[in-house]
C-alpha cells in the first residue's frame, strides 16, 4: 500500500507491506522492518531492529492521527493522491464558511459578538471556559456571524459547532 | 500578638477532610496510619472518585461547580456535625486560607486543622503582612506597608525607589492586580489597569509598591509550630521553576542554598511565624537576587501542594504532624532534630497539552500505567477509567523523585516520566520529560522566568528525533484501517474531508 504522509508541513512517501505479525514501511529511501503488537488499544508495542518502543497512537479524524511518545508528540495526517489534492485546497479555500467549534469541553462564559457582527481575523467571538481558564476563540478570517448556536451559560463538547463565519 | 499557650490536648477521632483530589487521598492516608475515622464529602461528579471510595465516610454535598459543593461553608459544616467529626482538614485550595471558615469551625466546636483564624487573615492582607514583618524585623522586599491611593503618591514612591517597580493590588493574590512598571512613562497607564484589575478582583482598589527584583528565584521554608509555641522550621523548597506563576517543578533542597543561608532563611521564616502567633503547618515564601539576598514574599497559612519533598528528604510526615499539633501534643522535634538526606524533586503532572499552549485536556483517562520502583512517589487522586473534569483543577498527580543527591533524583524522575502512561487525555509528562534534560535546569542556572523564556525558546528549536518512527507507527495505523474497512475509505468521504480540513484549519488558528 502506498501513502502520502504529512507531518508539520512536510509529505514523506510511505509503502507498507504485511507479512503476518511483521510490518515492512518504507518511508522515502528507509527501510524499518516493524515487529508490531498492539497489547491495549491505541498502545503500539514496536520492535524495529531491535530497538523496542511503546507509542500511544490514536485516530483524531479521517486519515490523521496523532502519535504520542513519553517526551514528543506528533500528528500525521494521511491520503492518496487526489485525496491529498483535495486536502490542500480544502484547507487553502479562503471561501465558504468557517464553522468555530468547541476546541475542548467547557462552559461559555461570554459571547463577545451578536449575530450578523461583521468580524475580522484575529477578533474573538467568544469565551470558552474550562477548568478554570478562559480562553477566548477567534475568528480566522474575516466575515459576518450567520450562527451563535450557543449562548452563556451553555455546557459544550469537544468539536462541538458553536458559531458559523461567512 | 500573643502566642497561644494551650498545652491541653485534645484527641481527635473523626476528621472531614474538606476537598478532593490527591490531597484528599493524602490526608486520608495520613489518618488510616493514625487509626482516625475519615469523612470525605464529594461532588455530584465525583461519586466515583479516589477520594470518595477511599475514606470510611462520604457524603454528597453538591452539584459539581465549586461554589455550590467543596466551597459551601454552611454544607460543609452541617455535614460534618452529622457524622460526628471532631476535626475538619481544609488540603489547599478552596477554603484553606479562608479566615471565615476556620471561624465557622471553632464557632462549630470542630477543630481547624491549621492556623488560628486571625493568622490567615493577617497573612491574606498583603500590606498588613509587609506592616507586620517589618515591624518583626523581617527582609520584605524594599516597597511601601500602607495602601496608597492616588498616582501621585504612586509616582513619589516609586522614583525614591528606582525603576523598576512593580504595583500590587493590597487585597490581592494569583496575580492579579499586578504591573511592572519600567520608568516613570509608563505609570500612568500601570496605575490604571492596576487599579482597575484589583478593583474588580478583590473589590479594592488600592495598591502597594515593591521593587522589582530581576531574575530573582522563589524559594520558601516549611515551618512547624505547635500550640505550646515551639516553632521549628524543615529547610527550604526550591520552586523557581514556574509557568506563567504557578509552580510545576520542586526540589528540596536548593542548588543555591547552603547550610548558613538555609539557618539565617529558616530563623527569620521562624521570626514570621512567631509575629502572627503561628500553630500548624506553614509555608514562608521567599525572592531570591541574584546576589542571595532574601526577602519575605508572602506566608501561606496552609499544607503546601509541594510538601512531599520536604517528607522525602526529612523524614518527617508533615501531614501526621499537622494531625498531632491539631490534638494539642507539643512537637516531638527540636530544631537540631532535623536533617536533610539527599535531595527530592517534585512533577507536577497535569491534563494539559504540553504541544498546544498548555491547553486543558479533560476527559476520561482510557488506560494508565504508574510509575514505581526505588525512590519513587506518586501522589494521585485518579485512576484508570477516572475523569479529569472540566470543574477542578487538572492536576493528576505529583510525582516525585528521591535520590542521594540531586543527579540521582533527576535520573530517577526520569526514569518514572518514562514508565508513566496516560492515555485518553493529554498530560505535561512530556514537558517535564524535557526539563529534566535541559541543560540550564541540569545546571541549577534558572529563575522564575525560565520556562517562559529561555525554555520555551530551546524548546521550540529542539531536535525531534522521534519523528520517523512516528511515521512508521502512523502508517502501521493507516494500513490496518485502510485494511479493516476494505475499499470503503476508496471512494472517499469527500464531503467529511472537506468539512474536517476546514475545522482543524480553523482549530488551529484559533489555538495560537
Amino acid at each position: 500500500m502506498r501513502l502520502e504522509a504529512l507531518s508539520d508541513g512536510k509529505q514523506y512517501p510511505v509503502e507498507i507491506v504485511r507479512k503476518a505479525d511483521v510490518f515492512i514501511v518504507r518511508i522515502g529511501e528507509r527501510e524499518y522492518r516493524v515487529d508490531y503488537r498492539e497489547p491495549r488499544e491505541s498502545l503500539y508495542s514496536l520492535i524495529i531492529n531491535g530497538k523496542a518502543f511503546d507509542i500511544g497512537v490514536e485516530k483524531s479524524g479521517n486519515g490523521s492521527y496523532n502519535i504520542y511518545f513519553y517526551d514528543d508528540f506528533f500528528k500525521i495526517e494521511f491520503a492518496d493522491a487526489l485525496q491529498r489534492q483535495m486536502l490542500v485546497s480544502a484547507a487553502d479555500g479562503a471561501t465558504g464558511k468557517e464553522e468555530i467549534v468547541a476546541p475542548m469541553s467547557g462552559k461559555i462564559v461570554k459571547l463577545l459578538k451578536n449575530k450578523g457582527d461583521e468580524v475580522k481575523a484575529n477578533e474573538g467571538i467568544l469565551i470558552i471556559q474550562a477548568m478554570k481558564m478562559e480562553n477566548e476563540l477567534k475568528a480566522s478570517r474575516n466575515g459576518t456571524i450567520s450562527q451563535f448556536l450557543v449562548k452563556p451559560g451553555d455546557t459544550v463538547n469537544s468539536s462541538q459547532l458553536l458559531a458559523v463565519i461567512e | 500578638m500573643k502566642k497561644q499557650k494551650n498545652h491541653s490536648t485534645k484527641p481527635i477521632r473523626k476528621v472531614l477532610i474538606a476537598n478532593r483530589g490527591e490531597i484528599a487521598v493524602r490526608i486520608i492516608r495520613a489518618c488510616k496510619e493514625m487509626a482516625i475515622d475519615t469523612v470525605a464529602i464529594y461532588s455530584e461528579i465525583d461519586r466515583e472518585a479516589l477520594h470518595t471510595r477511599f475514606a470510611k465516610e462520604a457524603y454528597c454535598i453538591g452539584p459539581p461547580p465549586s461554589d455550590e459543593s467543596y466551597l459551601a461553608i454552611e454544607k460543609i459544616i452541617d455535614t460534618a456535625r452529622r457524622a460526628h467529626a471532631d476535626a475538619i482538614h481544609p488540603g489547599y485550595g478552596f477554603l484553606a486560607e479562608n479566615a471565615a471558615f476556620a471561624k465557622s469551625c471553632e464557632e462549630a466546636g470542630i477543630t481547624f486543622i491549621g492556623p488560628p483564624a486571625s493568622a490567615i487573615e493577617v497573612m491574606g492582607n498583603k500590606t498588613a503582612a509587609r506592616k507586620m514583618m517589618e515591624e518583626a524585623g523581617v527582609p520584605i522586599v524594599p516597597g511601601t506597608t500602607k495602601p496608597l491611593n492616588s498616582q501621585d503618591e504612586v509616582m513619589k514612591v516609586a522614583e525614591k525607589l528606582g525603576f523598576p517597580i512593580m504595583l500590587k493590588a493590597s487585597g490581592g493574590g494569583g496575580g492579579k492586580g499586578i504591573r511592572i512598571v519600567r520608568s516613570a512613562g509608563e505609570i500612568g497607564e500601570g496605575y490604571r489597569l492596576a487599579t482597575s484589575e484589583a478593583a474588580s478582583a478583590f473589590g479594592d482598589p488600592s495598591l502597594y509598591i515593591e521593587k522589582f527584583i530581576e531574575k530573582p528565584r522563589h524559594i520558601e521554608i516549611q515551618i512547624l509550630a505547635d500550640s505550646s509555641g515551639n516553632v521549628i522550621h524543615l529547610g527550604e523548597r526550591e520552586c523557581s521553576i514556574q509557568r506563567r506563576h504557578q509552580k510545576v517543578i520542586e526540589e528540596c533542597p536548593s542548588c543555591i542554598v547552603d547550610e548558613k543561608m538555609r539557618s539565617s532563611m529558616g530563623e527569620v521564616a521562624r521570626k514570621a511565624a512567631g509575629a502572627v502567633g503561628y500553630t500548624n503547618a506553614g509555608t514562608v515564601e521567599f525572592l531570591v537576587d541574584r546576589e542571595k539576598h532574601f526577602y519575605f514574599l508572602e506566608m501561606n497559612t496552609r499544607l503546601q501542594v509541594e510538601h512531599p519533598v520536604t517528607e522525602m528528604v526529612t523524614g518527617i510526615d508533615i501531614v501526621k504532624t499537622q494531625l498531632k499539633i491539631a490534638m494539642g501534643q507539643p512537637l516531638q522535634m527540636r530544631q537540631a532534630d532535623i536533617s536533610m538526606q539527599g535531595a527530592a524533586i517534585e512533577c507536577r503532572i497535569y491534563a494539559e497539552d504540553p504541544d498546544n499552549n498548555f491547553l486543558p485536556s479533560p476527559g476520561t483517562i482510557s488506560w494508565m500505567l504508574d510509575p514505581g520502583g526505588p525512590g519513587i512517589r506518586n501522589d494521585t487522586g485518579i485512576t484508570q477509567g477516572g475523569e479529569v473534569s472540566i470543574y477542578y483543577d487538572p492536576l493528576i498527580s505529583k510525582l516525585v523523585a528521591w535520590g542521594n543527591n540531586r543527579q540521582e533524583a533527576i535520573e530517577r524522575m526520569r526514569r518514572a516520566l518514562k514508565e508513566y502512561k496516560i492515555y485518553g487525555i493529554k498530560t505535561t509528562v512530556p514537558f517535564h520529560e524535557r526539563v529534566m534534560k535541559n541543560e540550564h535546569f541540569l545546571e541549577g542556572d534558572f529563575d522564575t522566568n525560565f520556562i517562559d523564556t529561555v525554555f520555551s525558546a530551546e524548546n521550540g528549536t529542539r531536535e525531534r528525533p522521534m519523528r520517523e518512527y512516528a511515521l512508521v507507527a502512523a502508517a502501521i495505523a493507516a494500513y490496518r484501517e485502510r485494511k479493516s474497512v476494505g475499499s470503503s475509505t476508496k471512494n472517499g468521504t469527500f464531503g467529511s474531508k472537506w468539512k474536517f480540513a476546514n475545522r482543524l484549519r480553523a482549530l488551529n488558528s484559533k489555538l495560537q
